[in-house]
């Protein structure tokens, strides 16, 4: 071997290594190989989540009635519940809730539990506050086909309902008091006090080391680009199917579902194709990253999913068993 | 009823100093003060951004939740803005151009957030593969390869030129000749080089995101808008200067005013007391002429005379009694004996020449006096007359009227005599 070619190889050595220690900062490689990472409160890419705001708990409890209130649809049939059923996983377990005629949505219906985290909501990620979206909701036709105006007048009629509001907002339902308590009761529903949010938070005993080395997995293989911050993900717009395509085509650019409570929040994707996590991981792997993972690696990253399941009201989030109201799963 | 315009004055002066007060400490100041925190708000916000998309590219920054909230930040700060100058009747088309700017930061941002991530994700899936042992026993063989594409990578990354995009599409086709395209590395292979690929396209796009990103021209309107605030600042506090300066003037006429009723009301003061000794003077005088015997008439009423001219600070003083002949009894403080010729006209005329002739030397020597003693400021005219009764009266004693009138400086007081015999 010539003195050229050594050099030669030295210097592409040199520049693995560089390209090594780039991709150190990028995806921090080196956690992957140490089972002992310690929490380093504030420099992991996700942080836990915040305890819930303080609110008037007047309006929290009216907006917590309002989102069980069948009134809120044009033919007094279905609630917010219908489709997001906070007793258990905020959402439902269909692969596709079906509109007020029968037929099934056009995306699976993400989960409520700590929506307020997402910078944008909905799988388009096309609204950008909660009372928009209660807006949209109560208009849209494959929804609740109402309007605020309608849902105002209906909550006017009820002497209770305007008892309550006058408590809340000192005067009678109106659109914005309306679209308010629903917000508002959306804000508190966040899912605190997940097993990683106690190890972020310090507690090494919180997560297995089985879960932790799927934790450093999902950050070396790159998956924390875009599942990372308070929500592990719900911070930026992603196409989907990189490098092959993954569930139908459209749309094209989502945004990127938070992976909070995500182990009870199956079906997945933006049209519920995949009926369980670890076939959602794999997928993903495929369509996202290019690379076929192993199981060992997807029961690994499974397992620190399973880490972010938080809690609400006491009491750990739990998936949706049946499919409430008049929804339906499809094949 | 009298009190009326009086208290109506007070109170219109009490508006008049009120309004000029409030009108004089209206800065705007408070306002002016949310006004630039929006600002400074707005100028954090978009270097926290600039900062933070700098962290994301070179992969130090831990999560894209920064971005997100510097976003709402500018855009909070801009809604804010546009309320001030809504509230100041200020032009709003900068304030517009400001957020269309920052429409385009968030774009650029939301475009950069998912190409960086994608970046960040295969940058950590080269550095994966052409660290780790994948390529088993061929990976001495694909070494050099491998080597030369993970180079052209690392080399992309700082220069995203086109000679460097070129470099590493030499080094991936030469890496796609040599890499199994069956077996158990193929995978492995042709991951490689669909990352590489993704970042030969990748690299130089979210570099040019964040040139335009980070030049996105936002102080231009931001300096237009901090401009017609400061502007409208300065028209603020130069009105309030104005009425401030209205203010101390008004004041300074109240107290010039003040201290002219003030100097009024001492002439007044003194002229009163003046009165007052004259009127005692006049009391006792007259007790003392009623209770006179006629044969001592004459001696008594120079007497009075003398106190009459000691009371008003005068020379000298006469009375043309109604006798036939006509007689004058005169007198002078200072003993000297005069006496007027002739006899009834003619002795009044003399007198009344008398009194014309003293009059201006008396008056010069009684203002120096006063003016030595404090008491008056500028010119003084004293003028006496004396008219005779009527001379038919029963008891034959002579009444006059006499009037003095006094001016003594910007004062004036008139002391109207009363009766003697």
């Amino acid at each position: 071997m010539s003195l050229a070619t050594t050099v030669l190889m030295a210097g592409r050595r040199i520049a693995c290594l560089l390209l090594a220690l780039v991709c150190l900062e990028a995806g921090s490689l080196a956690d992957a190989q140490s089972p002992t990472l310690q929490p380093r409160a504030g420099e992991e890419p996700i942080t836990p989540i915040p305890a819930a705001p303080v609110q008037d708990p007047r309006r929290v409890a009216l907006g917590e009635q309002l989102f069980g209130d069948r009134r809120l649809s044009h033919d007094n049939t279905r609630s917010c519940l219908s489709c997001h059923d906070t007793g258990t996983n905020g959402a439902s377990a269909n692969a596709h809730d079906m509109t007020l005629e029968g037929r099934p949505l056009a995306l699976n219906t993400p989960t409520v539990f700590n929506s307020a985290l997402n910078f944008r909501l909905n799988w388009e990620g096309n609204v950008r506050s909660l009372e928009r979206e209660a807006e949209e909701t109560l208009r849209k036709p494959e929804t609740m086909a109402t309007s605020v105006d309608e849902v105002v007048s209906k909550l006017r009629a009820d002497r209770e309902a305007v008892r309550l509001f006058r408590d809340a907002y000192g005067s009678e339902p109106n659109g914005a008091a309306l679209l308010d308590a629903i917000a508002t009761y959306e804000r508190s529903l966040v899912t605190p006090g997940g097993r990683f949010d106690r190890w972020l938070a310090g507690d090494a005993g919180a997560i297995t080391p089985e879960e932790l080395s799927g934790y450093q997995l999902f950050k070396s293989l790159g998956c924390i680009s875009c599942h990372q911050g308070v929500n592990v993900g719900g911070n930026l717009f992603q196409r989907h199917g990189i490098f092959h395509p993954v569930g139908s085509a459209e749309p094209t650019l989502v945004r990127v579902p938070s992976l909070r409570n995500v182990a009870t929040t199956p079906p997945y994707f933006h049209d519920g194709s995949a009926p369980t996590l670890s076939e959602a991981v794999k997928k993903m792997g495929v369509a996202q990253l290019d690379r076929e993972l192993s199981d060992q690696q997807i029961a690994a990253i499974v397992a620190f999913l399973n880490t972010l399941t938080g809690t609400y009201r006491g009491q750990a989030v739990g998936a949706a068993t049946t499919p409430p109201g008049a929804a339906t799963v499809l094949p | 009823m009298r009190l009326l315009p009086g208290a109506l004055g007070i109170l219109l002066l009490l508006a008049l100093l009120t309004w000029l007060l409030l009108r004089g400490i209206d800065t705007n100041a408070p306002a002016y003060a949310v006004t630039l925190k929006a600002f400074d708000d707005f100028a954090l916000a978009e270097a926290s951004l600039h900062r933070d998309v700098m962290q994301a590219r070179a992969g130090v920054l831990g999560n894209y939740d920064t971005l997100g909230k510097a976003v709402e930040a500018m855009e909070d700060a801009v809604t804010r803005l546009r309320s001030h100058a809504q509230t100041e009747g200020l032009e709003s088309g900068s304030v517009d151009r400001l957020a269309t700017t920052v429409a385009l930061q968030e774009e650029l941002t939301e475009r950069f957030k998912s190409s960086n991530a994608l970046l960040q994700n295969s940058l950590s899936y080269v550095g994966l593969l052409s660290t780790s042992p994948t390529f088993g026993a061929q990976a001495k063989q694909l070494a050099p390869a491998i080597g030369a594409l993970a180079a052209a990578i690392l080399h992309l990354t700082r220069d995203s030129s086109s000679d460097a995009v070129k470099a590493l599409q030499d080094r991936t086709d030469r890496f796609a000749a040599q890499a199994p395209t069956v077996g158990r590395h193929a995978e492995a292979a042709q991951a490689l080089l669909a990352h590489a690929r993704l970042l030969h396209d990748l690299l130089p796009a979210v570099d040019e995101t964040l040139k335009t990103l980070v030049a996105v021209p936002s102080r231009q309107p931001l300096e237009v808008i901090r401009a017609q605030f400061s502007d409208r600042q300065s028209v603020v506090e130069a009105t309030a200067q104005r009425f401030r300066l209205l203010l101390y003037l008004v004041s300074l006429l109240l107290l010039i005013m003040l201290a002219s009723l003030g100097l009024q009301l001492r002439a007044r003061a003194y002229a009163r007391q003046r009165r007052a000794a004259f009127e005692h003077v006049i009391a006792k005088n007259s007790t003392r002429l009623i209770n006179c015997p006629p044969a001592e008439t004459e001696a008594r009423l120079k007497q009075v005379l003398g106190e009459f001219c000691r009371a008003i600070c005068g020379e000298r003083a006469y009375v043309v009694l109604a006798e036939n002949p006509t007689r004058v009894v005169a007198c002078s403080t200072d003993g000297t004996v005069f006496r007027l010729a002739g006899s009834g006209a003619g002795a009044v005329r003399a007198a009344r020449r008398s009194r014309t002739r003293h009059r201006h030397r008396a008056g010069c020597r009684r203002l120096a006096a006063w003016r030595s003693q404090g008491r008056v400021r500028g010119g003084r005219r004293t003028r006496l007359g004396l008219r005779a009764a009527d001379p038919a009266g029963p008891s034959a004693r002579h009444h006059g009227v006499r009037r003095l009138s006094t001016r003594v400086g910007q004062g004036f007081s008139t002391a109207r005599g009363a009766a003697c015999r």
